[in-house]
C-alpha cells in the first residue's frame, strides 16, 4: 500500500519539479521592468522585426510542413508491404539526428556553394531554405506518423470507399482527415512551438544577424541578454524575465491557442459534406506505384545529404576522448528523465484515468498540448532559472551545475519523450486494465504485468532516443559547456574557429547517425510485432 | 442476376479460398427475395461479397452482375462519420460525387418511415456515436437504401443487437424488400435469422482440400431437414441422437462409434449418408 | 522490478558522481592548477608553447582553455557572473574591460602587484603605452572620472589590423605594366582607400578566379572592425576621446557624418571585388580565403597572420604586409584579467609576470604573439618575421578605434547591422547612416541609465 502511494506520488513529482524550477520568475517580480517592456518589445525595431519574423516563419512553416507531411502520409498509405514499412522507418532518421547534427550537415553541404550567398542577400530565400531544412528534420517524422496512423484505418472502410467510388478528395475529407484530426492539431502545435525558438540552425548555418534580417526572437533575446549582462547581470536577468513573462509567453500562448483554433476550424470547414476539391482520380495500380516512388524519393532525400558530406569530408576518427566526455551526463539525464519524470506520471494517467487517457482524443489531447507548451519557455530562460536557483540556494561549483543541467534537460526533453511514452502505453487496452482491477491487482502489479513486462524494448528505445535528444540539444549544452562538455560546443569549434576542422565535426556527426540508426533498428523490431500475416 | 463462374480466389497462394466455384442467383420474385449465406466463421463469406462488389478480382473465372443492377452494401461495422450530423450521415450519398445522382429523397423518406427513423432521431443534435446499436444499424441500412438499390448486400447486420431489436429490424427489412422488390444477400452464421425472414439458404461447402468449391442452395425448410453437410447439421441443431457414426462399404452401413463416417436419420427416417469429411455420399453409392 | 530499479539507481548515482568528478570543477584541487581561458588564437598557442616550462619551474599546472572568439567571451562572462571561479586568468579583449571593472569581476593590478618583486615588473616601461592604456587601464572611480585612471591588467597582446597583400601579384611585372597603363600610376601597396579600391578592381577577374579583396562581413564584431578601420582611414570617427573605454552618456557621437557616408559607399563599392560569402566571413574564414592565393588584398587581424606564413620557409611566403590605408591604425588587443573568484590570484599574477619576461616574449613572438613589449621587435632573432615591421608601425601610430565602453555592444551592433543592410542593398548609404546614428544615440542613453 505504502509503495503504491509512493509510486503514485512520484507521478506528481514531474509537475511539481517543473513548477518549482520555473518559480525564480516570482522571485524577480519586484524588479520587473514592466513599464520598460512594452515600449522596448513593440517600438524597438530590432525586437519588433524579430518578433514579426518569428511569428510569420513559425506559422507559415508549420502550415506548410503539416500540409505536405499529411499529403505525403496520405500518398504512402497504400504501402503495406512489410519490407517497405521497415525501410520507411528511415524517415525517422533526421529527427533522431537532432538540431545540431542537422545544422552541421547542412553547413557542410552548403559550404562553397552559392546557396548561402543567396540566402544572406535575401531573407525570404534564407527562411525558405530554413523551412525546407525544418521539413527535412521534422516533416519526415510527421509524414511517418501520419502514414502509420493511416495504416490503422480498418480495411473494411477502404473497401467501402472503393465500392462506393469515393474520390480522393472525399476519402481525405471523410476518412483520413477526421481520423488524423487530433494528430494534425498536436503535431501542428509541436511544430509551431519548435519553430518559435529555432536558434541552432540559424546560428550554425546562417549566422543570423540583424543586418541580414535573419534573427528570430530567440537570437535577439539571447544577444540582448549577453549585452545587458555586460552592464549588470541582475539587469540582464530581470529584463529577460520581464520580457518573457509579461510579453512573449502570453503572446506565444495566445498564438498557439489561435493556431489551435484555426486548425480545428479549418479541419471542420474542410470536412463539411458540401466542400469539394477536384483531384485527378488515379487507378489503384498507379497509386501503388506513386506511393512506392514517393517513399523511395523521401528516403533518397534523407540519405543523399548524409552521403554527400561523408564523401566530401571523409571519415576520420580521432580524439575519441572528446566524444566520451560528452556522453555520460546525457546518459544520466536520460535515465532520470524516463524513470523519475515520465514513467510514474504516465502509469498514473494511464491506469487511474484510463477512461479518458487511452488514446489521443479530445480529453487527452490537452495533456499533450500542455506538455508541448513547455516549449514556449525559451531555452535561455529555462537555463537562467537554473542559475537563479544556484543564487537562491547559494550553491556554486560543478555539482550544482550538474544538477541544474540535468533538471533543465529533463524539462526540455519532457514533451517529446513523455508524449512518446504516453502513446506507447495506449497500446495496453482498457479491457485489460479493468480486468486486472476487478481481479484486485494493485497499482504496482498492474504496472508490472501490463507495462514493464510488455514494453522493455520500447523503454530501451526511448532511453536511446532521449539520450540522442539531450546529446544533440543546442542551447543548454552550449551554455554549460565549460562545466559539462557538449556535442554542440565541439561542433561549433569545428566550424567556427581558428583550427576549423570539419573532419572532427564529422566524427560527432557520425556518432549521432549511429545512435539514430540503432534507434531505427530497435523501432523496426518493435514494429514487426504488429505485422499480421496475410 | 448474380453469376459466379469457375471462380478461383486466394489472398496468398498457400491459402486458397475459392476453387472453381460456380454459383447463380436469379432475379427476386415471390419467395426468392432474401438469400442467406451461411457457414461457420472464417469460410470466406465476406470474401464472396467483396468479389460480388468487385472490390477484389478473382484469379480465375468471372463474376457477372446483370446490367442495370444497382448494388448497395451494408458492412458488418456501420460506417458512420462522427464529423457529420445524423441526418447528413443518413443522406450521405447525396454529397458523394459518384453516387449523388442515384440518391432518391422520396424513397429515402419512405425507407426512413419504414425503419422507424423519424425526424426526432434524424434531425436530433446528437452525434452518431451517441446512438444506440440498433439505431446505428438502421441508419447504416437507410443510408444504403437511399441509393434505390435492387441488390442489397448485408454483412451480419444484426451483430451485437439484443433479441427484441434484432427481431424488429429483421421484420422491417422483410417488409421493405418485398415492397420494393429488392434482392438481399445476407451473411450470417445464425440460422434462426434465416428462419425468421429468409427465402433461400446458400451454404458454403468445402472440398476435401479445405477450399470452397461449391455452394448449396436450398429452401429454409429443406435446409433444416436435409442439411448439406455435418457442420450444417450442427448449425440447424440437428438432434444428436439422429446422427450415427459407422462404416459404409458402398452397400451396407454398419454403426461404429469409432468410424470416421456418419449416418444421418431424418424425422421421416429418410436417411442420408455422410462421408468422413461430413459431405453426403451420392445416391449412386448407396444401397 | 525493484531489483531493476535498484540497479538503475545505483548506476545513476555512480555515473553522476563520476561526472561531477570529471567535469570542470571550480572548487579547487590539491594540486595547484591555474586555468586560463581565451580565444583560440596564435596568442594562446604561443602561451601554450611555454606552459610546460613554467610547470617544470614552479610545479604549478597550467590548463589552457582555447575557444572560438565568441564562445571564449561568453564563457568568460558567464563564469564571472556566476562567480564559480572556473577560470583564474581570462584573456579578454578591450571591449570587456569596462564591464569587468564596473561589475567588480576582476582584480586590479594595484591589488596584485603588491606581492611581486619590482624587478619582475620592469617590463611596464617597455610596453606600447597607448595600446596598454587602451586594453588594460580604466577609471579609478568610474563615477568620478576626474580622479584619473588606474591599471587593471597587463596586455597579453597588442593587436592591430594590417593590410595583407598578394606579393606575387604586386611584384609581377606583367600586372605592374597593365596597372600603369590602366590607371596611370604605379602598382604599389595602397595608402588610401581610393587606391585600395582601384587595385581591388584591377585584380578582380572572375573568369580567372581572381579577386581584389576579401572582407569580414560576419556578425559578432567582425564587420564592425573592418568598418571602423575604413572610417578612421577616411578621416571619420565615432567619438572624440582618447581611449575606447572612455565616455559617458554626454559624450557626443559622430556617426552621422559625411565620412560615415563615404565609408558605407566605400564598403559597397568593394562588393563587386569581394571574395567569399560576405556575411559568413569572420577572421578565420578570411584567413582561409587568403590562403587560397587568389585574392589581392585583405585587412586582417595581426594575431591571425602567423597562420598565413611558414616561419621555417619565409622566402616562400606569398604575402606582403603593410599598415592599413589612411594615417591611423587601431590599438587593440586584450589584457590578462585575474578573476576575483580565483583561488590563486597571486600565483596567477606571478605567471603573468613570468610571461611578460623578455625571453618568453621573444619565444612567443616567434609563435605568433603580437607582443605588447616594444623592445622585443628589435630583437635580431625575430627580424625574419615578415609582418613584424608593419605591425610595429601600426602600433606606433595606433589610436583608439574600437569602442570599449559600456555602450560597446550598442555601437558595434548598430554599425554591423546597417553596414550589412547597405551591402544587401536594403538601404542607401545616407539612409543607413542616418538610421544608424539615431538608433545608436537612443540606445546609448538607455545603457547608461541602467547602470
Amino acid at each position: 500500500m505504502l509503495l503504491n502511494r509512493i509510486f503514485q506520488y512520484l507521478s506528481y513529482l514531474t509537475i511539481g519539479i517543473i513548477f518549482v524550477y520555473i518559480t525564480p520568475l516570482l522571485f524577480s517580480v519586484p524588479s520587473w521592468e514592466i513599464k520598460e517592456v512594452f515600449p522596448l518589445v513593440i517600438l524597438d525595431s530590432d525586437y519588433s522585426d524579430s518578433l514579426l519574423r518569428t511569428l510569420s516563419f513559425s506559422i507559415l512553416s508549420t502550415l506548410g510542413i503539416i500540409a505536405v507531411s499529411f499529403f505525403l502520409g496520405y500518398i504512402l498509405k497504400n504501402i503495406k508491404h512489410k519490407k517497405l514499412l521497415l525501410w520507411g522507418s528511415l524517415l525517422l532518421l533526421p529527427f533522431l539526428l537532432g538540431s545540431v547534427s542537422t545544422s552541421f550537415l547542412f553547413k557542410v553541404l552548403f559550404l562553397h556553394s552559392n546557396i548561402l550567398n543567396l540566402a544572406f542577400n535575401n531573407a525570404l530565400i534564407l527562411f525558405f531554405i530554413l523551412g525546407v531544412i525544418q521539413f527535412w528534420q521534422f516533416g519526415t517524422l510527421f509524414t511517418y506518423i501520419f502514414w502509420l496512423n493511416n495504416l490503422s484505418i480498418r480495411e473494411t472502410l477502404k473497401e467501402y470507399t472503393d465500392f462506393y467510388n469515393f474520390t480522393s478528395w472525399e476519402k481525405i475529407k471523410h476518412i483520413f482527415l477526421p481520423h488524423q484530426r487530433n494528430l494534425v492539431i498536436l503535431l501542428s502545435i509541436f511544430c509551431f512551438v519548435s519553430n518559435l525558438y529555432e536558434v541552432t540552425k540559424l546560428q550554425i548555418i546562417f549566422r543570423a544577424s540583424k543586418g541580414t534580417n535573419s534573427e528570430l526572437i530567440s537570437t535577439t533575446l539571447y544577444n540582448a541578454y549577453l549585452s545587458n549582462s555586460r552592464i549588470s547581470p541582475d539587469f540582464a536577468i530581470n529584463t529577460l524575465f520581464s520580457q518573457v513573462t509579461i510579453f512573449y509567453l502570453p503572446l506565444f500562448l495566445i498564438s498557439t491557442l489561435l493556431l489551435y483554433i484555426f486548425i480545428s476550424r479549418a479541419i471542420s470547414f474542410i470536412i463539411r459534406p458540401n466542400t469539394y476539391f477536384s483531384f485527378v482520380n488515379i487507378r489503384n495500380t498507379v497509386k501503388n506505384r506513386i506511393s512506392v516512388c514517393s517513399l523511395i524519393f523521401l528516403i533518397i532525400t534523407i540519405l543523399l545529404p548524409i552521403l554527400i558530406i561523408i564523401i566530401k569530408q571523409g571519415l576520420q576518427v580521432h580524439n575519441l576522448s572528446y566524444l566520451a566526455k560528452t556522453v555520460y551526463l546525457s546518459l544520466l539525464a536520460s535515465l532520470i528523465l524516463i524513470i523519475v519524470f515520465i514513467l510514474p506520471l504516465s502509469y498514473y494517467l494511464r491506469v487511474k484515468h484510463k477512461h479518458k487517457f487511452y488514446e489521443i482524443n479530445d480529453s487527452s489531447l490537452w495533456i499533450f498540448i500542455l506538455f508541448f507548451l513547455l516549449f514556449l519557455i525559451p531555452p535561455l530562460a529555462l537555463m537562467l532559472f537554473g542559475f537563479e536557483w544556484n543564487n537562491i540556494l547559494g550553491v556554486k561549483g560543478a555539482f550544482s551545475t550538474n544538477v541544474i543541467w540535468v533538471l533543465g534537460q529533463c524539462i526540455n526533453s519532457l514533451p517529446i519523450i513523455g508524449s512518446f511514452i504516453f502513446v506507447v502505453h495506449f497500446i495496453v487496452r482498457n479491457k485489460e486494465l479493468y480486468y486486472l482491477e476487478t481481479m484486485n491487482a494493485n497499482f504496482l502489479e498492474i504496472v508490472h504485468w501490463s507495462f514493464l513486462k510488455r514494453f522493455r524494448l520500447e523503454y530501451f528505445m526511448t532511453f536511446l532516443f532521449s539520450f540522442s535528444i539531450i546529446w544533440n540539444e543546442g542551447t543548454f549544452n552550449k551554455i554549460y559547456s565549460d562545466v559539462i562538455p557538449s556535442y554542440v560546443s565541439e561542433i561549433l569549434r569545428t566550424v567556427n574557429s581558428r583550427n576549423a576542422d570539419y573532419s572532427q565535426g564529422m566524427m560527432f556527426f557520425l556518432f549521432s547517425l549511429f545512435l539514430g540508426v540503432i534507434c531505427i533498428i530497435l523501432w523496426n523490431i518493435i514494429l514487426q510485432r504488429f505485422f499480421r500475416p496475410k | 442476376m448474380i453469376q459466379l463462374k469457375d471462380v478461383t480466389f486466394y489472398y496468398s497462394q498457400s491459402s486458397e479460398i475459392y476453387d472453381g466455384l460456380t454459383w447463380n442467383i436469379g432475379k427476386p420474385e415471390m419467395g426468392n427475395h432474401i438469400h442467406f449465406i451461411l457457414s461457420p466463421s472464417g469460410y470466406g463469406k465476406s470474401t464472396l461479397f467483396k468479389l460480388i462488389l468487385k472490390v477484389i478480382n478473382p484469379q480465375k473465372g468471372i463474376v457477372k452482375i446483370d446490367d442495370g443492377a444497382r448494388i448497395s452494401y451494408v458492412p458488418q461495422e456501420p460506417v458512420l462519420f462522427e464529423h457529420l450530423s445524423i441526418y447528413d450521415n443518413a443522406t450521405f450519398f447525396k454529397y458523394l460525387l459518384a453516387r449523388k445522382k442515384e440518391f432518391n429523397i422520396e424513397l429515402f423518406n419512405e425507407y426512413a418511415k419504414i425503419l422507424g427513423l423519424d425526424d426526432t432521431i434524424l434531425r436530433s443534435k446528437k452525434n452518431v456515436t451517441q446512438l444506440s446499436g440498433g439505431q446505428k444499424r438502421k441508419l447504416s441500412l437507410l443510408k444504403a437504401l437511399s441509393l434505390n438499390p435492387n441488390i442489397l448486400l448485408l454483412d451480419e447486420p444484426t451483430t451485437g443487437l439484443d433479441a427484441q431489436i434484432k427481431m424488429g429490424l429483421l421484420s422491417q427489412l422483410k417488409d421493405l424488400v418485398h415492397k420494393y422488390n429488392i434482392l438481399v444477400l445476407y451473411i450470417t452464421h445464425h440460422f434462426e435469422e434465416a428462419v425468421l425472414i429468409g427465402d433461400k439458404v446458400h451454404y458454403l461447402l468445402k472440398n476435401p482440400n479445405g477450399v470452397i468449391a461449391n455452394i448449396s442452395t436450398q429452401d429454409i425448410q429443406d435446409f433444416k431437414l436435409n442439411p448439406p453437410c455435418l457442420e450444417a447439421a450442427y448449425l440447424v441443431d440437428f438432434p444428436d441422437n439422429r446422427i450415427q457414426k459407422g462404416d459404409y462399404n458402398g452397400k451396407n452401413f454398419s454403426p461404429n462409434e469409432l468410424s470416421g463416417r456418419f449416418h444421418l436419420r431424418t424425422i421421416e427416417n429418410n436417411s442420408q449418408l455422410f462421408s468422413p469429411n461430413g459431405f453426403p455420399i451420392s445416391d449412386d453409392t448407396r444401397e | 522490478m525493484f531489483r531493476i530499479l535498484n540497479i538503475f539507481l545505483v548506476l545513476s548515482i555512480s555515473i553522476f558522481l563520476i561526472g561531477c568528478n570529471s567535469s570542470g570543477d571550480g572548487d579547487g584541487d590539491d594540486n595547484l592548477t591555474l586555468t586560463l581561458i581565451g580565444e583560440d588564437s596564435a596568442t594562446l598557442n604561443a602561451i601554450g608553447g611555454l606552459k610546460s616550462e613554467y610547470e617544470k619551474e614552479t610545479g604549478i599546472e597550467i590548463e589552457i582553455v582555447a575557444l572560438p572568439f565568441e564562445e571564449a567571451m561568453e564563457k568568460s562572462n558567464q563564469d564571472l557572473r556566476q562567480g564559480n571561479g572556473l577560470y583564474d586568468i581570462l584573456l579578454q579583449y578591450n571591449f570587456s574591460l569596462s564591464s569587468y571593472v564596473r561589475n567588480n569581476y576582476v582584480h586590479s593590478l594595484d591589488d596584485l602587484t603588491r606581492n611581486i618583486d619590482a624587478s619582475k615588473l620592469e617590463f611596464e616601461n617597455d610596453l606600447f603605452q597607448a595600446d596598454w592604456e587602451e586594453v588594460g587601464y580604466y577609471y579609478k572611480d568610474f563615477e568620478k572620472p576626474e580622479l584619473g585612471i588606474k591599471k587593471v591588467g597587463y596586455p597579453f597582446a597588442s593587436n592591430s589590423m594590417l593590410l595583407v597583400y598578394n606579393k606575387d601579384w604586386f611584384d609581377d611585372p606583367k600586372y605592374q605594366k597593365e596597372f600603369q597603363e590602366t590607371y596611370g600610376k604605379d602598382l604599389v601597396v595602397p595608402t588610401t582607400w581610393e587606391d585600395l579600391k582601384e587595385i581591388a578592381e584591377f585584380f578582380t577577374i572572375p573568369e580567372k578566379d581572381m579577386y581584389g579583396i576579401t572582407m569580414e562581413g560576419a556578425n559578432g564584431g567582425w564587420l564592425y572592425y573592418q568598418w571602423v578601420n575604413m572610417l578612421y582611414g577616411i578621416g571619420g570617427k565615432v567619438m572624440d576621446k582618447k581611449r575606447g573605454w572612455e565616455g559617458d552618456e554626454n559624450t557626443p557621437i559622430f556617426l552621422n557624418s559625411p565620412q560615415s557616408i563615404s565609408t558605407m559607399e566605400m564598403l559597397l563599392s568593394l562588393k563587386p571585388f569581394n571574395k567569399g560569402n560576405f556575411f559568413d566571413v569572420d577572421m578565420y574564414n578570411q584567413k582561409e580565403l587568403m590562403k587560397e592565393g587568389n585574392v589581392a588584398l585583405a585587412v586582417m587581424w595581426s594575431d591571425v597572420l602567423y597562420d598565413l606564413i611558414d616561419l621555417n620557409n619565409v622566402e616562400s611566403t606569398k604575402f606582403g604586409f603593410s599598415t592599413v590605408p589612411g594615417d591611423k591604425s587601431m590599438n587593440a588587443g586584450g589584457a590578462f584579467f585575474v578573476n576575483k573568484h580565483s583561488k590563486h590570484p597571486n600565483e596567477a599574477m606571478k605567471f603573468i609576470a613570468w610571461l611578460m619576461e623578455e625571453n618568453n616574449q621573444i619565444e612567443m613572438l616567434k609563435k605568433g604573439l603580437c607582443s605588447p613589449r616594444v623592445s622585443i621587435y628589435d630583437d635580431p632573432s625575430v627580424q625574419h618575421i615578415p609582418y613584424l615591421k608593419a605591425l610595429r608601425q601600426s602600433l606606433e601610430r595606433g589610436v583608439y578605434m574600437a569602442e570599449a565602453g559600456p555602450d560597446v555592444d550598442v555601437i558595434t551592433e548598430n554599425i554591423t547591422k546597417y553596414a550589412q543592410k547597405v551591402w544587401r542593398g536594403e538601404l542607401l548609404p545616407e539612409e543607413a547612416v542616418t538610421q544608424m546614428y539615431s538608433e545608436t544615440v537612443s540606445e546609448r542613453s538607455k545603457v547608461f541609465t541602467n547602470f
